[in-house]
């Protein structure tokens, strides 16, 4: 029991900033048990670096115009497309942060599993076909199909960079802080590292070395997860039975970590966390983007199913493995300070317990795999933004959608270059923030604004663009405003003794009122440019069914 | 619409609103089930607390997290099934309409 109580704080606090966006990296570890660089570590990352940089190199021959260059031509198979989803989803913080969070609270930490597994049918069921047969790059061409493109246009882009700046900002926060633990390089160094590399794959390679850096990544992060799982259950005598009794035996919380309530006793608590995080799902661009990389619906459909079945098998693994960091890593002094603290901090648990099972070759591939992982999910941000600038505000608002190709293309790479530049420097800016809050932030703002924009525009023939753009700002605004009163900024940043809004993810409450927003501007809209707004549906109707934009 | 749509017919229409309807349906099921994992910490606590079967440590939380992964994952096999038959009786109904308006004079 080394260490719990006395970390228990602090430990849930590192957890939850790394949960709740299953985005952002926190933490990985110098530390095997003893401290000091692992040499495993980083001999397995550099053999990743090389081979992804080699498929950016052999992408890059095949990566010359804007489809290419978004869409890696449309040509990636709903297989391939399933493992990229999945490699562009399954952060660092899915790993360590959901293992982290069962070390501390047991079965409360599933709450954020479920959150994040929980929104990939309904993307198969609403938004796979549609979004695929009505889009051409980007979610931004889809909202704006039938609506005024112009104002739609600017409102989705902002929807769309904003979440991708938020999400970035989390992204390379915790992974200059990762990085700083593995390899033991200074923060800003890390930054550059991941900037560099990150820079390297999307300019030269596009979607196509994007696509193939998350599917590797995929794979390594299964791969690693099964034999962490296979190695606790052997040391449990395969007996799932054994796993609990033994964690329940070991854990301060004793039975309490087998059912819900230590972290969490409110379920309208639960309920705002499991809204945020599967609706925030169905609006992440980058997510969005990657179902336009197959040839048409059928595919699209295959894709949101494969990755539903490599996220729920992680997460179904991830109970073996979050228990077991509370069999293996409590009370083994070796991964303890002498203040009685986790080396390296509660997101450590699961380097740990890949420590205590497999040595340090096993703790050094799961941390070379945790680095990786941050690189495959930073390059599907910066294609992401840089569809939403070079093509839905240059190629279609300002050039009317007849941009000079090259122009274009060249315009998609200096937006990278700029992204890489821009994440080093908001890495650096907000390294002493509240990593809560910019992870929780993304995953809030893309189910209250760009969630009720594009599923309305799909399925409600009476959405105009005057609603679309009155439910965006609501459910923007609302979004910020909730969270500056809750307990992330209200009482952590602003030192208040008490939150005005008492939840951390509001989308529970901020997603319905732009839902509401939408509607009533939308019924109550009588211009010409409304007419014309829903008179388009019928056709849009045909072509989100049948036709494919390429 | 920048491309020239056709109106739907209403055999097109018939099955757009059938797969629409499957669509909701599936998303209902769900979002209910989903949702239900919140009452585990509410009304439904001292449900997600007993003990499955009652001698282990195997709570029904932990069971119905397992469950609702596994069946979540079995809806949308049997969706992707479903739409994929779906998708032949729109195409087949699209060439049907098209044949009708090359043979009207």
């Amino acid at each position: 029991m080394i260490g719990f109580r006395h970390n228990h704080r602090t430990t849930l606090s590192c957890s939850l900033l790394l949960c709740t966006a299953l985005l952002p990296g926190t933490a990985l570890a110098t530390v095997g048990g003893g401290g000091g660089l692992n040499t495993s570590a980083i001999a397995l990352f550099l053999v990743f670096v090389a081979a992804t940089l080699w498929i950016s190199y052999w992408a890059s021959q095949r990566t010359s115009t804007s489809s290419e260059f978004y869409t890696a031509g449309g040509q990636i198979t709903g297989l391939q497309n399933g493992a990229a989803i999945a490699g562009d989803f399954m952060s660092a913080a899915s790993f360590l942060g959901i293992s982290a969070l069962m070390y501390s609270a047991g079965f409360d930490g599933l709450i954020f599993g479920l959150g994040a597994f929980a929104g990939w049918p309904i993307l198969l069921f609403l938004l796979s076909e549609r979004v695929r047969n009505l889009g051409q790059f980007t979610f931004t061409d889809v909202v704006a199909l039938r609506l005024e493109k112009r104002r739609t246009r600017i409102i989705a882009v902002l929807g769309s960079i904003s979440v991708v700046i938020m999400y970035l900002i989390a992204q390379m926060v915790g992974a200059g802080k990762l990085i700083e633990l593995l390899f033991g390089l200074p923060y800003e160094v890390a930054l550059v590292v991941i900037s560099v590399l990150v820079i390297a794959y999307v300019a030269f390679g596009g979607m196509l070395a994007t696509t193939w850096v998350q599917i590797v990544k995929a794979v390594l992060l299964l791969f690693g997860i099964t034999v962490m799982a296979v190695l606790v259950l052997y040391n449990t005598g395969f007996s799932f039975e054994t796993l609990l009794s033994r964690a329940a035996a070991t854990h301060a919380e004793g039975d309490a970590i087998l059912q819900p309530g230590v972290l969490y006793r409110d379920p309208i608590q639960v309920a705002t966390i499991l809204v945020s995080m599967m609706f925030g799902i169905l609006g992440l661009p980058h997510i969005l983007m990657r179902l336009f990389t197959v040839p048409n619906a059928r595919e699209s459909r295959r894709s949101a199913f494969y990755a539903s079945l490599f996220i729920g098998y992680f997460y179904l693994l991830l109970i073996v493995v979050g228990f077991g960091t509370v069999v293996f890593v409590t009370g083994n002094p070796k991964y303890f300070d002498e203040a009685g603290a986790l080396i390296g901090g509660g997101n450590m648990a699961a380097i740990h317990l890949a420590e205590a099972l497999g040595g340090s070759l096993l703790m050094g591939f799961m941390s070379a795999v945790a680095f990786a992982t941050i690189l495959a999910v930073v390059a599907g941000l910066t294609v992401a933004g840089a569809a939403a600038v070079a093509h839905d505000l240059y190629a279609e608002v300002i050039c009317d959608g007849k941009p000079d190709p090259r122009k274009e293309i060249r315009l998609t790479r200096l937006v990278t270059l700029g992204l890489g530049v821009l994440a080093v420097a908001l890495g650096v800016v907000f390294q002493h923030q509240n990593i809560a809050i910019i992870a929780a932030l993304p995953m809030v703002v893309a189910a209250s604004v760009n969630f009720p924009v594009l599923i309305l525009s799909m399925y409600w023939g009476g959405m105009t663009t005057r609603g679309a753009v009155a439910g965006a700002i609501v459910g923007f605004v609302s979004s910020i405003g909730l969270m500056v009163l809750g307990p992330n900024v209200w009482v952590a940043i602003l030192g208040y003794p008490q939150a005005l809004f008492p939840y951390d993810y509001p989308a529970l409450f901020t997603m319905p009122a732009a839902f509401a927003a939408i509607w009533l501007f939308s019924v109550t809209d009588r211009s010409a440019r409304a007419a014309l707004d829903t008179r388009a549906y019928s056709q849009l109707l045909v072509k989100s069914e049948l036709h494919s934009n390429r | 619409m920048p491309q020239a749509a056709k109106e739907p017919t209403p055999e097109q229409m018939r099955v757009i609103k059938r797969r629409v309807r499957i669509r909701f349906f599936c998303t209902a099921v769900v979002c209910v089930l989903y949702g239900s994992f919140a009452l585990g910490y509410g009304p439904l606590q001292a449900l997600f607390i007993e003990k499955t079967p009652p001698a282990s440590n195997i709570t029904f939380g932990l069971v119905y997290f397992v469950f609702l992964v596994v069946l979540f994952l079995l809806i949308e096999f049997i969706y992707l099934k479903v739409a994929n038959s779906g998708e032949r009786d729109l195409q087949s109904s699209a060439d049907t309409a098209e044949q009708g308006r090359s043979t009207t004079p």
